[in-house]
Parts: C-alpha cells; structure tokens; sequence
C-alpha cells in the first residue's frame, strides 16, 4: 500500500512541478495557446495513471496535462506543443487543448466539453468488438454532465456493457460559474446509479478512497462488468485559462510544522500518510524535488532548442487518405445478397 | 458478372462486401431490426453478419456518432446510417467538431475511417425536418468528405471508397431515388471521390445537376433536344471535393451554366460552382450562370405546396431555353 501511495505521490508531484513551471514561463508569450493548468487536481491523474496499464486508453479534455503526463507523455513533447513547436506531441497543431501519446495510449483530448467521451467509449466499444483486455478511462469535469452526450454515452455504455471508467473531477466550477447555479443537484455520480451504473463517490483529498474507487472499477471494467462512475470533488487552485492561480502550491516540500491544517493539498495529505507509515522523509521528497525540477528544465530546454513551427505544409494533416481508395484482397468470393425487400406501393416509397 | 440492382440493393451490397472484405467494418443505425431494412438498404446484413456487426443504436445521435469517431480511431470502419439527414444536426459536434479534425489537430497520428450515409427525404408530405439536403453544409468543413451518388453504380462504387477511405466521409442519399434500378457489376467496385459524372453531351448548355435532380436534368435535356438544343448534363457526385475540371471543360465549351441543387442557393454549392466557373472562365461566358434550386424557405408539407417546391425538369428546359435563346430571364428559384 506504501508502495503504491509513493509512486502516486510522486506522479503529483511531476504534474504539480510541470504545471507550476508551465505558470511561471507562460507571461513570457512563448507558450501561445490557450492553457488549461490543473493545480490542485493532481490527484486523480496521478491514480489513474498509476493503476492503469500501458496499453489501456486514456481519453483526456482540455485540462489533461495532468492526465497525460500521468499515462506517460512525453514531457518534453508536451512543452513543445505547448511552443508551437513541430516536434510537439501534436506537430504544434493541437497546443494545451490538444494534447496525444499514442506511444502510451493516451488517445487525445477533446476542446468541446463532453466532446471526448462518446470517443472513448468508442474505444472501448472496439475493445468489446475484438474481445481485447483493455479498458477505456474517460476523463470529464462536472460541466461536462450538464451535456445531454454524457448520459446518452452512459447510457450506450451500460447497454453494451463496455470497458470505460468514467471518472468525473467535480471542480463545481463551469469557467467561473458555481455548480449551484447550473444543476440541479450538486452531487453527479448518484443520478448515474439509477441507470444501473456503478458509482462512487469520493470526498475532497481522500486519496486513499479514490485509490480504491478506481482500482474496484478498473477491475469491474476489465472483468466484463461494464463501466463505472467515479465522482471525485476536487479544488481548482488555478483560473480557468492561463497561468494565474491561488493555493497551497509549494506547502508539500516544506517542513510538516508549517503546512500542518489541512492546506487542502493533496500531495501534502499523501506525503503526511506516508511520512506517518514511515515510507518517506522530508529529505526524501525534497530530493525528489530536485530531481523533478532537473527533469523539467531539461525538458523545456530541450523543446525551447528545436521550437519553430513544422517545416512541412499542415495542409497535408486534413485528409489520411487521397481520392481513390482501395479494396481489400479477398480471400473467397463474395456470393449475392437474396432481396426479398419490395417496395409495393407508391405511398411507402414516399416514407 | 453483372445485375439489375435498385438504388437502396447497391447501398445493402456495398455494405455487405465490405463487411465480407474486411471484418473491422460494421454497420450502426435505427431501424436495423426492421422488416423494411431502412428502406432496403441493409437488408441481407444482419442475416449474414448478426447483431455484434449490425447495431441498433439508441436514438442519441450524438453519442453514437461519437462512438463511431472513437471506434474509428480504434482502427474499426463503422457505417452510421441516419433515416433522415436532418437527424444528423445532433450529431454534428462529434461530426465536425471530432470526426473532420483529428487527423488535422494531432498532426496526422490519427484517422477517423467514418462512413455516414444521411437519407434525404422527398415526397409524401416530408416537411421541415424531413427532407432538408445539407450536403452544401457538410462541404464547408475541411477534413470531410461529401458525396451525393444519383443512381445504383455510383451509390455502390462511392460507398466502398467511402469505407475503404481513412477519412470521414458524409454521403447524402435520395430517398427519392432508392428505387431507382440499373445494371451495375456484381463484384466490389469503388467510385473515387472528386469526380463528377458527364451524363449527356451537348454544345449549348452545361447543366449541373445535384443528386435527385440528375433525372430531371436528363428529361430536361431530352426536351431540349427536341427543341434542336444540345445540353451538356453533368452529375455533380462529389460536392467535397469539387470536380472543378470536368465543370470548367464543360462551360468552356458550352459558354452556358445552369446549376440545379436540391438544396438552397444562398450559400450553397451552387453559389460555389458559379463563382469557380466566374474566377475561371470570367468574360467567356455568353449568359450569366443560372441557378435553379428550392425557394428559400423549408420545405413546405402540403402534397399542392410540395410539389411546387422542387425544380421540375419543364422547367429546367425552359430556363435552360431561355439562357440560350436570349430570352426572359429564368422565372423560378429565390433569387429571380
């Protein structure tokens, strides 16, 4: 348990220390995208990515840093989307909002809310089609269950029983605007159970019960059980776009005296569980720090150093394929369909 | 080998050698259980293939378009049918806003081998939301595919492309013309997109004609002749991409342009045909182009009301007649 705890500990802390970074280089106007951070929510991406496998698939939202990272991302490609540059993980096409790691099965991330969860339970509706092993995990944010794709996408996937998780970060702000003034409950995963789906609910920085939560439904997904609903209620530290925010940020390195209360932080909830199991020392976590923070530079450096829009004409990305396609070898011949379908009459041609 | 095939027969072959050819592809639509097999045009599929590769769907467009999308990226090959194209407005976010880009937006690592047959309803009291042609629309974005095949060979021959294409691809059906029978070849064929259909040759006039218009383009023509005149009748087939050249040859040799859509002028691809042929062709034309099409109003129910509503091939000839013969201007459509 320990074990697990400190590898998600330290998934939080590279998604915290990127986006802090991604905060303080954006005023410079190198990074010319749209940038959706999420400190704060470092929680949930760090679990997910942890327990899930390699070739599981993640399919993200505007606000998946975190999630992307967490799967495996490329940094270094991160921060050159993030530039515009061509060796972005989008060829500087997609920016922030755009983010893709096929090399990890992170799928891409939709800018419309709700936009990507029908997608990823298309995946997952392959995954049934060809009976392969492998679940889905949606990413969405509480706006995106005021959209009428997310309940008719659940309830596709409850049908068909797929292989999708959906995992729903309750921020209970729609850019600004509070969740009371836009549902008319503020709790999400309950009205979901009443489809028949398996929900949970997960308080504000109980780590340890979203561990569970998403462990139960990763495994209920991956047994043919169908999907699962994860609401997890969570604290953007962050604007909505751009790189201002307000919280706890730097807490979790410091002295446990000093940060004691609370803080709201998640990566200071789990180092103190861990600093009490006696998993980990401040030394510890402040040499993982370093090492982070070397990580980083290194990376931004590295993207920073071959910026430049690509090279080739993006007008070569809008078709994957040219005006004459061709068949597949066939193997035996085709026999004919039998028609017994007849229109008889004039008024049912018409209908 | 070849067959007599109706219209809806060539779309229900296609889609069956396809899903013989190739078992990533499957078929999702309404009324795929039902003893009319959407109008015939799935019929034999479900028999042969079962239910894991012909889905009924939940009467949620949007979603289902969108899983379509994600099965897609998966590297599957799904057929959406919608029994009206109106219905497709629901899913027009996973459709444009997913489906058109994301080959564009993750710097081609990604494809979206979608095929969505969108069934134009006419006739029978369709009314607004039954009978609306939205390929003008679909044509706007890039990243689609638009197609609108008029008759069996290029309905089968434009569906396998379209399935064997690794990019969305919008077909837009006349319900009108499902009945509509020709000899096509028995085995798999594909029809390119991009490539429109010179149907008549004549010396006097090009018309341009859309979908179920094409027929009435053809009776029109035949008129003309027997007025002594040639029309030149070309099925437009490919509304994304546009077959510029085969337009612009026809006009230049001609010097005359009637564009017939079945949808409305304003902003259409109608409006887009004639100022390709202005921007190649200025000054050698002998009469301003023409554009027949619906008035700009939805489609009215009334069978009296309806049956005004579309261009008829009379009065396609008598446009065509006048823009020749240096007559009154064309008395139908919107904008005369």
């Amino acid at each position: 348990m320990s074990a697990d705890k400190l590898e998600i500990l330290k998934k939080m802390v590279r998604v915290r220390m990127v986006e802090l970074y991604v905060a303080k280089r954006y005023p410079e106007q190198k990074m010319r995208c749209p940038t959706h951070l999420c400190l704060g929510q470092e929680a949930v991406p760090a679990v997910c990515g942890y327990f899930a496998d390699r070739d599981d698939i993640f399919v993200g939202t505007c606000r998946s840093h975190g999630h992307y990272l967490a799967k495996g991302g490329n940094l270094t490609a991160l921060f050159a989307e993030l530039l515009g540059s061509g060796k972005g993980c989008s060829k500087g096409l997609g920016g922030s909002m755009h983010l893709i790691d096929l090399a990890v099965n992170f799928w891409g991330t939709s800018a419309i809310v709700g936009g990507g969860i029908p997608i990823a339970a298309g995946a997952a509706f392959r995954l049934r089609y060809e009976n392969a092993p492998q679940i889905v995990v949606a990413f969405l944010g509480d706006a995106a269950v005021e959209e009428g794709v997310v309940y008719e996408t659940v309830n596709f996937a409850l049908l068909h029983k797929l292989p999708l998780v959906f995992v729903c970060e309750n921020n209970t702000l729609a850019i600004t605007t509070p969740i009371e003034l836009r549902q008319c409950s503020t709790t999400l995963h309950d009205r979901f159970q009443t489809m028949g789906m398996n929900s949970f609910y997960v308080a504000e920085n109980d780590i340890s019960q979203l561990m569970a939560a998403i462990r139960v439904s990763y495994d209920h997904a991956r047994t043919g059980l169908g999907p699962a609903f994860i609401e997890y209620r969570v604290s953007r530290w962050c604007a909505h776009v751009g790189p201002a925010f307000e919280g706890p940020v730097d807490l979790w390195w410091q002295p446990p005296a000093v940060s004691s209360g609370g803080y709201g932080c998640p990566i200071c909830v789990m180092r103190d569980e861990l600093i009490a199991e006696g998993a980990i020392s401040l030394e510890c976590i402040r040499s993982l720090r370093q090492q982070v923070q070397e990580e980083i530079e290194q990376a931004y450096r590295e993207a920073e150093r071959t910026a430049g829009p690509i090279g080739q004409d993006p007008a070569a990305f809008v078709y994957a394929s040219g005006l004459a396609c061709e068949l597949p070898s066939r193997v035996r011949p085709i026999r004919d369909i039998e028609f017994h379908h007849a229109e008889t009459s004039k008024i049912v041609n018409a209908f | 080998m070849s067959h007599s095939r109706t219209y809806a027969q060539a779309i229900a072959e296609a889609s069956y050698q396809a899903m013989e050819m190739d078992e990533s592809v499957f078929v999702v639509g309404q009324g795929t259980r039902d003893r009319g097999h959407i109008f015939g045009s799935v019929e034999g599929l479900l028999a042969r293939f079962g239910p894991e590769r012909v889905i009924e769907m939940p009467i949620s467009e949007n979603a289902v378009a969108g899983i379509c999308v994600g099965a897609a990226l998966s590297g599957l090959r799904p057929i959406l049918v919608l029994q009206r194209a109106d219905f497709s407005f629901l899913a027009l976010d996973q459709i444009i806003n997913h489906a058109s880009k994301f080959h564009y937006m993750f710097g081609g690592q990604t494809s979206v081998p979608l095929v969505v047959r969108l069934i134009v309803g006419k006739g029978w009291g369709q009314g607004p939301q039954h009978s609306q042609s939205l390929h003008s629309m679909f044509a706007h974005f890039p990243g689609l595919r638009v197609v609108a095949p008029a008759n069996p060979y290029t309905a089968k021959g434009l569906l396998l492309n379209a399935v064997f294409a690794n990019d969305p691809v919008v077909i837009l059906e006349g319900r009108s013309l499902y009945g509509t029978t020709e000899v096509i070849p028995a085995e798999p064929y594909t029809v390119p997109f991009g490539q429109a259909r010179v149907i008549r040759e004549g010396t006097d006039i090009t018309i341009v004609a859309v979908s179920f218009m094409v027929p009435e383009a053809i009776s029109a023509a035949d008129e003309l002749n027997l007025a002594g005149l040639a029309a030149e009748v070309i099925d437009l087939v490919s509304v994304n991409p546009l077959d510029v050249d085969t337009i612009v040859t026809s006009v230049q040799k001609t010097s005359r342009l009637l564009v017939v859509d079945t949808s409305w002028s304003y902003c259409g691809i109608s409006a887009e045909i004639s100022a390709v042929v202005h921007e190649r062709l200025f000054g050698r034309l002998q009469s301003p182009v023409r554009r027949m099409t619906i008035p700009f109003t939805p489609t009215p129910t009334a069978f009296e009301l309806e049956d005004r509503y579309y261009p008829t091939h009379v009065q396609i000839a008598q446009c065509a007649q006048e823009m020749i013969c240096g007559a009154e201007l064309c008395p139908t459509g919107p904008t005369s």
